[in-house]
């Protein structure tokens, strides 16, 4: 048999770690929320390098072509960043609402 | 020994950069200097002077003189197959790039020429870094301006570029901020490559502005059209900021219709004449005769 006082302590104890998940979830929402932008400006400079560097793959202007070469065999994510983003080249206004979290 | 000298004699086609290399090539060596003679002109007069077949490996033919033949070809497949290579180990997915076929094109890819002769210079610098002289016979003016113009212009790019990649940098250090607390990401290689490839560049602008180090010549003959180009050689060199050490003014017509040349025209840089000679300057006893009977040292430039 527990006493009265056992029980109101365990109830606290489950109300608090209720309390810190709650706040953890919180926290990482609103963390999310707060670099959600930068982190699409970020991909967008990303995508920007990308072509900058490596344009020539798909007929762009690019620096000197040793430049390019020299910087190949370290840009393999930036590569596929640029072939997953034929995909949506040609809706950039959905991209922009998606972004800024509209509609 | 040692304290590596380069030398580079360039000028339109034709006027005897060869011929004059070769000369002051024989002219160091006779007095005991350690001389590597580089041809990075393909039409391979060097092999024909010296009545030798040269390679990319150097090939002795006096005491202290070597030659070599630079073949440029050969350096871009080098160059690309390393690349190649790198990305193959590199990256995880090549069956999404066919690479290979892309890499075959490569090489036809403007500016892959001069690339490939300034990769051949900074190793024969690094090699030769022992000797006194390396005496570099190059192409014809327009690959010579844009081989010295890479470095110059590999900076404008590669600054931008860094630039860009250092914002890039920046939001990821922020997003890691906040989003992990400070916890360490992993470091650009992107952009340490960069700063690599900025230094490199650096260095090669520094070593072709440092007139201690770098003395170029442009040979030139005395008519209207080699003088005037000449002249344009000089106003771009001078734009790039790299010293011209002399001038050579290669006597190979001796008629009468010879161009008078304006010493005021080429400003205050040293003209070294070499003389006409009726024989064919083939073979390097022919080349010593000549630099015997009219008294060759180039003291006048060099």
């Amino acid at each position: 048999m527990t006493t009265p006082g056992a029980d109101i302590f365990d109830l606290i104890k489950r109300l608090k770690s209720r309390l810190v998940e709650f706040w953890q979830v919180a926290d990482e929402v609103a963390r999310d929320k707060a670099v959600g932008t930068i982190e699409a400006e970020l991909e967008e400079l990303e995508y920007i390098f990308a072509v900058l560097v490596q344009g020539t793959f798909i007929g762009m202007p690019s620096p000197p072509v040793q430049i390019c070469m020299d910087l190949l065999p370290l840009m393999e994510k930036d590569l596929i960043l640029l072939l997953e983003r034929v995909d949506t080249t040609n809706e950039p206004l959905s991209r922009l609402f998606s972004v800024f979290d509209i509609g | 020994m040692g304290d590596l000298q380069t030398l580079f004699f360039l000028g339109k086609g034709g006027t005897g950069k060869s011929t004059a290399s070769a000369l002051l090539s024989l002219v160091l060596m006779e007095k005991g200097k350690k001389v590597l003679l580089a041809s990075f002109d393909d039409a391979h007069n060097q092999s024909d002077i010296f009545e030798t077949d040269f390679s990319d490996k150097a090939c002795t033919l006096g005491p202290c003189l070597e030659v070599l033949q630079i073949d440029r070809d050969k350096e871009i497949k080098r160059y690309l197959k390393k690349t190649a290579q790198n990305v193959k180990s590199s990256y995880a997915y090549l069956t999404a790039f066919n690479l290979d076929n892309y890499f075959d094109i490569l090489k036809f890819s403007p500016g892959m020429e001069e690339y490939a002769l300034v990769t051949a210079f900074s190793s024969l610098q690094k090699k030769y870094k022992d000797y006194d002289y390396l005496i570099i016979d190059m192409p014809p003016t327009a690959l010579s301006l844009r081989f010295f113009n890479l470095p110059a212009l590999s900076l404008i790019w590669v600054d931008q570029l860094e630039k860009l990649r250092k914002d890039i940098y920046k939001r990821k250090e922020i997003i890691s901020k906040i989003k992990f607390a400070g916890k360490e990401f992993e470091r650009d290689k992107v952009l340490s490559r960069i700063r690599e490839i900025k230094s490199d560049y650096q260095k090669l602008k520094d070593i072709f502005q440092d007139s201690q180090q770098t003395n170029l010549f442009v040979v030139f003959n005395q008519d209207v059209l080699s003088v005037a180009e000449t002249r344009r050689i000089l106003e771009q060199l001078n734009a790039l900021n790299i010293q011209t050490k002399g001038l050579i003014c290669n006597d190979r017509m001796q008629a009468k219709s010879k161009e008078k040349i304006n010493e005021n025209s080429f400003s205050s840089i040293p003209i070294q004449y070499i003389p006409y000679s009726s024989s064919s300057l083939i073979g390097i006893p022919s080349l010593k005769n000549h630099i015997l009977s009219s008294d060759l040292t180039f003291d006048t430039i060099f």
